[in-house]
């Protein structure tokens, strides 16, 4: 086949329709958009860390409040993007007290902060400040992500202090054959770009995402944005893409020490274990009964790394559950939104005291 | 060389006032209300549009192609894909790794027209190393040592850029070929379909080859030279800011650095008291009475 055939009314036609709604699209109303959290109140600040509490809305509540710690990139308002796609909202509704850990943006002298501190300092401290909030002794710790991890190593750390653990898109094994990010960071010097930058630059590390998917990230995604621009959905079209451009910067040390323990040593299924806070674990070792929640479509954390767990795991109070969606939609999207808050209630609610 | 320095420095002074005069000259700005619109999402609109626009431009060169019968040549077609692949590998490298602010700014001046391109860069670090072959005779050599050392950074820079887009171009190349083979398959008539499709076996073919030592290897290069590169950059920049009395980063981060070690140690004292006065109020229940 040496040719094309293309039908030119239809051609003219298309970018005559991709040209006005490019104008609609640059309204002024989608220059306005506004967040509308849920509700909730500050309840302790550290520095640029602050804990935040959603209340339950219904009578009937689970007695051990969940605490939410989010991944160190990117912002946690993913959970709670608007009132209409808003995973916090719909727990609040199943009856849970929420806390959700915001890490805030670290400043150049955070650049020595290391995993041991936003383990035994940070994250321990929001425990304990939501635990005298809610007068409970424990929380249910709900990591998402790479928080899934930090929730991993705080249960095994900290495992008095958890009474169930539930990990939502978490990365358990990261062997390079599958998990991609690995795979493309493994030649590049961690320490050079902590020495470098100090905290690697947020933006630096969305170039390095969109690496993954170049021409799908740009102008497959993009070129369709015109669409979703001019329709009903704009305004969270526009949510959505602001918070993917909302990176804050990395603290170097701490995401040094990531990058190698569980990057490149895929210290949690090393039998061996892993040092961390002074001691050395094994998630084989896990007490907590653990909830591993995935996306069948995640290409960022794919379902063999997180499934790896299942293996490491036997004989423990695990469960695992998987929806058809990919690494965002499981946080914000429709499917995800209707089911895991009842999936995450029913679950906690057979393990409350 | 005084020239080329002069006329160096006369681009810059223009290239300044055109800067100060318009600040982002080619983005359009629109006409709205002060204080009212959000300029960080006025920004994104700005970049979640200008794909259309692409797309557009794209279009009109395609019907021009168009041989009057409605049928497009797919050589001409695989030319106009492959010149947009190339344009859009050259961004990817120009903004995903930048030079050092002044660095960038002097390639800029030096080659307004052609700034993103390797000649470009091979060029400037020629004229570089002729103004330190120049300056040798009088310039001291723990002065120059340093500058030599960025110059060869430079150098690695630009070598391990080039091996970068090396691998992206046979990428392309690929995803070129794969999408040929697809056309004769599938056929499609329409704009959207058409570029629908070049992006999804773009994709599949970048999967596939990213996955490979080389291209893993190339993404190393190229991230390790640039960091490299900015790193004795900032320690030139250091030593010049010492030597005029200032308070420089790496002074600032060995503060830091002392703060978070009191820090863990407060933390920890903080614990072992906590740990006692639990000891003691223990030890103060069970004794008789």
């Amino acid at each position: 086949m040496n040719h094309v055939k293309l039908d030119p009314a239809r051609a003219r036609q298309q970018i005559d329709r991709r040209r006005n709604n490019a104008d609609s699209a640059n309204c002024e109303s989608n220059r306005r958009v506004h967040h509308r959290h849920s509700p909730h109140t500050l309840i302790f600040q550290s520095g640029r860390m602050r804990l935040l509490h959603f209340n339950a809305t219904t009578r009937r509540r689970l007695h051990t409040p969940l605490l939410i710690c989010y991944a160190l990139v990117n912002r946690p308002y993913i959970l709670d993007l608007s009132r209409q796609r808003s995973m916090i909202a719909r727990l609040q509704d199943q009856g849970i007290d929420v806390y959700l850990i915001d890490w805030g943006t670290p400043q150049r002298s955070d650049r020595y902060l290391s995993l041991d501190d936003y383990l035994d300092e940070k994250l321990d401290l929001c425990v304990e400040q939501a635990c005298r909030h809610s007068q409970r002794s424990k929380v249910n710790l709900m990591g998402v992500c790479q928080g899934g991890v930090l929730s991993l190593c705080y249960s095994l750390a900290f495992a008095h202090r958890v009474r169930n653990l539930i990990t939502l898109v978490t990365p358990f094994d990261t062997d390079p054959h599958h998990f991609r990010l690995n795979r493309l960071s493994r030649h590049i010097d961690t320490g050079l770009a902590q020495t470098t930058y100090g905290n690697l630059p947020g933006p630096l590390l969305n170039e390095f995402f969109t690496q993954l998917q170049p021409l799908q990230l740009t102008a497959g995604k993009r070129l369709s944005a015109h669409a979703h621009l001019s329709g009903d959905n704009a305004e969270h079209f526009l949510l959505m893409e602001q918070w993917l451009q909302d990176c804050p910067d990395l603290a170097g040390t701490a995401l040094e020490e990531f990058v190698q323990l569980f990057f490149r040593d895929n210290a949690l299924m090393d039998p061996q274990g892993f040092s961390i806070c002074g001691q050395t674990h094994r998630l084989a070792a896990l007490q907590p009964p653990l909830l591993n929640l995935y996306g069948t479509e995640d290409t960022l954390v794919p379902p063999q790394s997180t499934t790896a767990a299942r293996q490491l795991l036997q004989g423990k109070d695990y469960t695992e559950l998987a929806l058809k969606a990919g690494h965002i939609g499981m946080l914000n999207g429709r499917r995800a939104l209707e089911e895991l808050p009842a999936t995450i209630a029913a679950w906690l609610r057979v393990r409350d005291e | 060389m005084t020239e080329d320095f002069l006329h160096m420095m006369r681009q810059w002074l223009e290239q300044l006032e055109q800067h100060q005069g318009n600040a982002k000259p080619d983005k359009p700005r629109q006409p709205h209300s002060p204080g009212a619109i959000n300029p960080v999402l006025d920004d994104l609109l700005f970049r979640l549009t200008r794909q259309s626009e692409h797309f557009c431009r794209f279009g009109e060169q395609l019907l021009q192609l168009d041989s009057g019968n409605a049928e497009l040549e797919i050589d001409h077609l695989m030319t106009a894909y492959q010149h947009h692949l190339d344009q859009l590998s050259l961004d990817w490298v120009w903004h995903g790794w930048t030079l050092p602010e002044q660095l960038l700014a002097a390639l800029l001046v030096y080659a307004p027209e052609t700034a993103g391109s390797a000649t470009a860069l091979r060029s400037l670090i020629e004229l570089g190393q002729r103004l330190l072959d120049t300056l040798s005779d009088t310039l001291a050599p723990a002065r120059l040592a340093p500058l030599q050392q960025l110059l060869t950074r430079l150098a690695s820079f630009e070598q391990a850029r080039t091996t970068y887009l090396s691998q992206l171009q046979q990428i392309n190349a690929s995803a070129l070929t794969a999408f040929k083979a697809r056309l004769a398959e599938l056929p499609v008539n329409d704009l959207e379909s058409l570029h629908g499709l070049w992006v999804e076996t773009h994709q599949q073919t970048f999967s596939e080859q990213s996955a490979t030592d080389e291209y893993t290897r190339a993404l190393g290069g190229i991230c390790n030279t640039a960091m490299q590169l900015r790193h004795d950059w900032q320690q030139w920049l250091d030593r010049m800011y010492a030597g005029a009395g200032l308070v420089t980063l790496t002074q600032y981060d060995e503060l830091s650095a002392e703060h978070h070690a009191l820090r863990r140690r407060v933390r920890l004292l903080e614990r072992r008291m906590a740990a006692l006065t639990t000891a003691a109020d223990h030890k103060d229940a069970h004794e008789p009475r």
